[in-house]
């Protein structure tokens, strides 16, 4: 042990010579931990949102495009409490059975705004999310109706961004759940004519019948884009620590 | 005779001077609604209150300020602002209003002037 390296451990052993002593570093130390904890949340309270409901008479258009996960839909919302759409989707899986799984579906949708939370500083959100899809895939024969339940709940600042969604496909053929939990901040606030750039991390799990042999779980950090009328994101998806491709989320209102 | 001279420039002046000073008024000057809004946290979103208020016929100009949380909206010339209709825009739009008031001889451009100065 080095000269310095002694001299630092004499020093120590003085300084916590008493339980006493100890309680007070440590007490010192978590205070500390609390303090910092608190100025990070404090630093971001000043979101970014994408919402299933938009405006009173707004057309909305989404998009999610990844390597397995491929769906777009388009919404109109004739108040800011519901929303009615069509969509579709083509997803794959590699199945536990063994065998590549693919489900295309073609669907109606009705998003309804259930609860808020407007206070000076932020907004909650709790939606109820649902939807009737006309399903075609390789592992049952003919045409097959999907009925597709939703939940989200989000909350968002200015700068902190934190939701939870649910989706359930539920047929004939197939029971399905994916279930994300997405978080992040943005990196300064903005003004409402300027763009906004985000940081955000989105959790997947998928369960039930998508249960993957690649894995069920997918992270996905997320660099996301706001100005206005345009919600884009960018993120580079990866399960079991394999990467996934690219996987890019848009909305444009109009 | 010089008095009478006189006397004509200064009516021929202030007959120049006082309309124009009234059409200067009210083409850059009205009265400016100016609301607080809770839950405007995001562009995206908020983008909602700018097109439902700008399709209002006495709609000139609207002003989003998400920092103070506030909206303003400035009237056509020669046009009344109906608050009710504004406030019932914002709530159409999916936000609480929270306070109105009017702000009188100003424009969206002063107000926003004014409040990105007091940044």
């Amino acid at each position: 042990m080095s000269s310095l390296a002694l001299k630092r451990q004499r020093r120590n052993e003085q300084r916590c010579e008493t339980a006493e002593d100890f309680m007070s570093y440590y007490q010192f130390y978590s205070t500390l931990r609390l303090i910092l904890a608190g100025c990070t949340l404090l630093f971001l309270q000043n979101v970014a949102m994408a919402l299933p409901v938009g405006f009173k008479d707004s057309w909305m258009t989404m998009g999610e495009f990844s390597k397995d996960w491929k769906e777009s839909n388009l919404m109109y919302s004739f108040s800011h409490r519901d929303a009615i759409g069509i969509g579709g989707s083509n997803i794959r899986w590699n199945a536990l059975q063994g065998a590549q799984r693919s489900l295309k579906q073609t669907d109606v949708h009705y998003n309804r705004l259930l609860a808020r939370w407007n206070t000076p500083d932020s907004q909650t959100n709790i939606f109820l999310l649902g939807g009737l899809a006309h399903a075609n895939g390789n592992f049952f024969s003919g045409s097959q109706l999907i009925v597709q339940p939703g939940l989200q709940i989000d909350h968002e600042t200015r700068r902190i961004y934190a939701a939870l969604k649910w989706h359930g496909y539920y047929g004939k053929s197939l029971a399905a759940t994916r279930t994300a939990v997405a978080g992040g901040f943005s990196f300064y606030p903005t003004e409402y004519d300027e763009w906004q750039p985000w940081f955000v991390v989105e959790v997947d799990k998928l369960g039930s019948d998508f249960k993957s042999t690649d894995g069920n779980i997918e992270v996905t950090p997320y660099l996301r884009f706001i100005h206005k009328t345009l919600f884009v994101e960018a993120g580079a998806p990866q399960k079991r620590g394999k990467s996934q491709g690219l996987k890019v989320n848009f909305r444009y209102t109009f | 005779m010089r008095t009478t001279i006189h006397t004509i420039k200064t009516i021929a002046l202030c007959a120049v001077f006082i309309p124009a000073t009234v059409l200067f008024s009210s083409a850059n000057a009205a009265e400016v609604a100016k609301v607080t809004v809770n839950g405007m946290v995001c562009a995206f979103c908020a983008q909602g209150i700018e097109k439902t208020i700008s399709k209002l016929p006495q709609t000139k100009a609207v002003y989003v300020n998400l920092d103070k949380r506030i909206v303003a909206v400035e009237p056509k010339d020669g046009q009344m602002l109906d608050m009710a209709k504004i406030k019932a825009g914002i709530v159409d739009a999916g936000y609480d209003v929270v306070k109105t008031e009017t702000v009188l001889n100003t424009t969206v451009a002063a107000i926003k002037a004014e409040l990105t100065s007091k940044k």
